[in-house]
């Protein structure tokens, strides 16, 4: 397949679905390419937190000015995925005085509004928290679904004629003189081949922008650092908790719908494929999240999961929280490709800022003065202000799935919804399992992960005729095998137990894995 | 107040009603405590004597005692091994016979495993089966035409699932939902449950036998899901054949399903029938020890301490899911004894990296430890205490869910812990 468009876009994080987003609206066609699914990356093992910039203000004043005005945009233009819960920074009796005045005083300076609560205001707003602090200051963090992020923003793109191809590899960039000519691709699904002809080809791979540099005969610099997250089955939590302390492992805790979240660590690795957590680093973990919040402690994991940062890597920092976590543009004129730029670093709360401006730059490079409008027009589903309620999407999905039938008990996901999911993805030609479902439903997502719907999912696909013969039985192994690999680090108490159950299901009663 | 009890069995589950009907079968005062319903009524309701073997090779044997010989030899330390052949055999032969006499007809071949088909299309061998089961081992191994039906908005169950899977090597299978609208109470939703009790109700039948009729076809058997009522199944199927001329089978979900619960269900009425004391909710939680011995077991009731004197105690508390051992962040326990079991250092060698496959977590062969009379023993290998056996999942050394030998081991060493009892209290009493 020969495909031609005016800018061609690498990676199907939050940041590509922002650039694809940001150049449809400006009236450009854009086509994306994505290796695997949406949020693969980064974009989908993060703690689903908006910063309001306080995590970054003494250190990382840049990176801290962004956040302040990405948040107030993102709650504006994206209030669909966003719980606007409100944040606390929380100094124990053993953190730094000095720290809390530096914190007010830079906040201050890059225009973060706070409030000093006093300690018992505090403790009454969160009475999971840890009773011993000696300040509390209020912050406008919230929470955000990236998954919806990510998905609204490609709905919005394809909606003015953008064209998304997942589970495409790019596998070759073919140049001549000081331009890409075309970017070849391949479908992991059906083994098509793509041919892409772009004016502009924009690498917004995440830690992969070395790899895709690379194709072009680009040297990309950044050092990968692993981040890894806990999900409880429980929310403990109003606000995103923050440590009052200089950026550290474990001293965020964020509540996500009907979850809690805390992480992450930063570790560099050197494979980006296969992320692994292993216990000592799930109870570093889990021992930092009760320093702030107790009730972490005896509380159940039902996962832990990874994400790689791709840092950009300078010459003056000491170690990786040193480096500024605001993002680069790389304009590859510079190494001889004029049609050619990378974007890399930065974090989920400016991924709107980062796709705003590098497809400043792209538009220049094309000669055109189209201007971004992505800070004022809203994202579809966020046009009416709501914002995330999960009180009211989950009463609402329960009353559209009582007469359809249920098929994720934990999260109300019904046959209804899975079936207009299907029809849609059928429709684009895309992959169709468990895993891509999960991504635009919540299903799975919730207590059991996937043990009980994952089965039954199979089953509807059956039902429905989208999955022949035993490949349905294929993916619901694949399935179980993918879900193993983050509930494992955290099998202890009940949640071993469900996994043995689960176990005796699969292995015991229904012999999935035997060769009979 | 306090009760006397001669054997007090802790536990409900297989193992557990195993040690109760032989105790009260040799003329004990028998009284069992579980804390709930037991691991049972998670079960398909099939038992597992021994199917594969070794583990890491995942090989299917279809003589389960040539097998066990084998297993007998090459693993000492495992449950079956402390039984040895013969009383695996006799507990077997004896638990099967009443189970076979009983309503729920179970189906074996003495030396012989079988197969049956799941709701996922996949094919289980196990050793024996509920009467209702029968006919899917025959329809398995006969694979004549059959027609597998399901219902609309049965969530648990896709007959298209089971046909698509097993096709090739089986081609006159036949997927069905039917469409229960009209049969069924408009504002009952179809789940389990509901359609069981359904199948309770002659009137139901008919209209379903009518319903049904039309789509057999060629068919000589009709498969369904394993939802034909609770301890009345056996009737309700031996009606629907009549009223279908085919054979008509169960094919067992995922749990928690009705042939482990009619199992678990049968079970405690007969035992209670025999006079014996059954007591479920309130878990033992705290044992006393006099020396070498368990003297009184206690419970919480209504938060009023019970205090229950024990001469004997089978502890048949099964593994994590049961409650029997706890999983701790960092070490595994077992809190009746409130001993630490040997386990991998490291939690990240607790578990394989893979989920299912050879051969097996090292988790599932960590248990309690115990002589060759199922007695617990400490880490130096000396009986820890005289008057207590151990039946079941938590022994150590063996991979139920991989061998495919739950309930055997269940059955042999519940036996096997009540047998042991009394004869280590003959010897102290020579």
């Amino acid at each position: 397949m020969k495909v031609e468009t005016q800018v061609v876009v690498i990676g199907g994080g939050l940041t590509g679905a922002g650039i694809l987003r940001d150049l449809s609206l400006r009236g450009i066609d854009a086509v994306l390419l994505e290796r695997r699914d949406f949020n693969a990356g980064a974009s989908g093992a993060n703690h689903g937190l908006l910063h309001s910039g306080g995590r970054y203000v003494v250190n990382d004043a840049e990176s801290a000015e962004e956040c302040v005005k990405e948040n107030a945009i993102l709650k504006r233009v994206a209030s669909g995925c966003i719980e606007d819960c409100g944040g606390l920074f929380i100094a124990l009796n053993e953190d730094s005085d000095e720290y809390v005045t530096d914190f007010l005083h830079s906040a201050e300076k890059v225009g973060l509004n706070t409030e000093q609560l006093d300690v018992e205001e505090a403790l009454e707003d969160e009475p999971y928290v840890n009773p011993d602090i000696k300040a509390a200051i209020r912050v406008p963090d919230a929470s955000i679904n990236p998954f919806l992020a990510t998905n609204s923003n490609l709905t919005a793109a394809k909606q003015d004629g953008a064209r998304v191809f997942l589970h495409t590899q790019v596998i070759a960039m073919k140049r001549e003189g000081g331009k890409i000519v075309e970017v070849e691709a391949i479908n992991r699904t059906t083994g098509e081949k793509i041919t892409v002809v772009a004016d502009q080809v924009v690498s917004a791979a995440g830690p992969w922008v070395d790899q895709i540099g690379a194709l072009a005969g680009v040297d990309v610099k950044i050092a990968y650092s692993k981040g890894s997250l806990l999900i409880t089955n429980a929310r403990l939590v109003n606000n995103v908790i923050n440590r009052l302390r200089p950026p550290s492992n474990g001293d965020i805790v964020v509540p996500g719908e009907t979850v809690t979240i805390t992480g992450t660590t930063s570790i560099r690795v050197s494979n980006l494929d296969y992320l692994t957590t292993p216990a000592a680093e799930v109870d570093l973990l889990v021992n930092e999240a009760e320093k702030l919040v107790p009730a972490m402690r005896d509380n159940r994991y039902i996962r832990v999961y990874a994400g790689v940062r791709p840092l950009v890597l300078s010459d003056d920092t000491d170690g990786d929280r040193g480096i500024s976590r605001t993002f680069t543009i790389f304009d590859h004129a510079k190494d001889g490709i004029d049609n050619f730029s990378t974007i890399a670093g930065g974090k989920l709360t400016t991924y709107r800022l980062m796709a705003e401006k590098i497809s400043d730059l792209v538009v220049a490079k094309m000669g055109l003065s189209k201007k971004c409008k992505t800070d004022t027009v809203c994202l579809p589903g966020s046009e009416d202000g709501q914002t995330l309620d999960t009180a009211l999407r989950l009463s609402k999905l329960k009353a559209s799935t009582e007469e359809s039938e249920v098929i994720c008990e934990c999260e109300f996901v019904g046959k209804k919804q899975l079936q207009e999911l299907i029809t849609e993805l059928q429709k684009d030609g895309s992959k169709i399992d468990p895993n891509t479902l999960r991504l635009r439903s919540r299903l799975g997502m919730g207590s059991c992960q996937g043990g009980f719907c994952g089965y039954r999912t199979i089953g509807f696909l059956y039902e429905e005729g989208v999955v022949k013969q035993k490949e349905g039985n294929k993916m619901l192994m694949e399935f179980l095998e993918r879900r193993w690999h983050g509930t494992k680090p955290v099998l202890w108490g009940d949640q071993l137990r469900q996994e043995q159950l689960l176990e005796a299901i699969y292995c015991g009663s229904l012999n999935i894995d035997g060769n009979l | 107040m306090t009760t006397q009890a001669e054997i007090l069995i802790i536990g409900g589950g297989l193992a557990g009603m195993a040690a109760a009907r032989r105790a009260n079968s040799l003329g004990l005062k028998t009284s069992v405590i579980a804390n709930s319903t037991g691991s049972l009524p998670y079960t398909s309701g099939a038992l597992d004597l021994i199917a594969v073997y070794p583990t890491e090779t995942k090989f299917y044997h279809s003589k389960p005692w040539e097998t066990l010989s084998d297993l007998l030899n090459q693993q000492p330390d495992h449950p079956y091994s402390k039984v040895g052949l013969k009383g695996v055999k006799d507990s077997i032969d004896d638990f099967m016979s009443y189970l076979e006499d009983s309503p729920l007809k179970y189906y074996r071949r003495e030396n012989e495993n079988i197969a049956i088909i799941t709701g996922a299309g996949t094919i289980k061998p196990t050793y024996a089966v509920q009467g209702s089961l029968k006919a899917n081992v025959l329809a398995l191994e006969q694979r004549k035409p059959t027609l597998i039906a399901g219902f609309k908005g049965l969530t648990d169950f896709a007959p298209e699932q089971v046909v698509e899977n097993l096709q090739d090597r089986w081609p006159g299978l036949v997927a069905q939902r039917l469409d229960l609208t009209g049969l069924v109470d408009q504002k009952r939703r179809i789940t389990v449950a509901n359609i069981a009790s359904e199948f309770e109700k002659v009137a139901f039948r008919a209209e379903f036998a009518k319903l049904v009729k039309p789509m057999l076809g060629q068919a000589k058997f009709l498969g369904l899901p394993a939802i034909l009522g609770m301890d009345k199944v056996m009737d309700i199927v031996a009606d629907l054949e009549n009223r279908l001329g085919v054979e008509v089978f169960e094919i067992p979900l995922l749990s928690p399903a009705l042939p482990g619960t009619r199992l678990a269900n049968m079970l405690k009425n007969d035992l209670l029938a025999d006079g014996i004391s059954y007591r479920q909710g309130v878990p033992v939680d705290r044992l006393e020890f006099e020396g070498d011995k368990v003297t009184v077991a206690h419970r919480q009731a209504r938060r009023v301490d019970q205090a229950i004197p024990v001469s004997m105690m089978v502890m048949a508390t099964g593994r994590f899911f049961g409650g029997g051992l706890v999983a701790e962040q960092h070490r595994i326990v077992e809190p009746l004894l409130n001993t630490e079991l040997e386990v991998p250092a490291s939690r990240d060698d607790w578990h394989m990296k893979t989920f299912l496959g050879a051969p097996g977590h090292p988790i599932n062969r960590v248990g309690v430890k115990t002589d060759e009379y199922l007695r617990p023993v400490g880490s130096d290998g000396k009986v820890l205490y005289k008057n207590i056996s151990v039946a079941g999942a938590i022994l150590d050394g063996h991979d139920w869910v991989r061998e495919k030998s739950g309930a055997g081991i269940s059955i042999a060493t519940g036996y096997a812990a009540v047998d042991a009892l009394l004869s280590s209290s003959e010897v102290e009493a020579e």
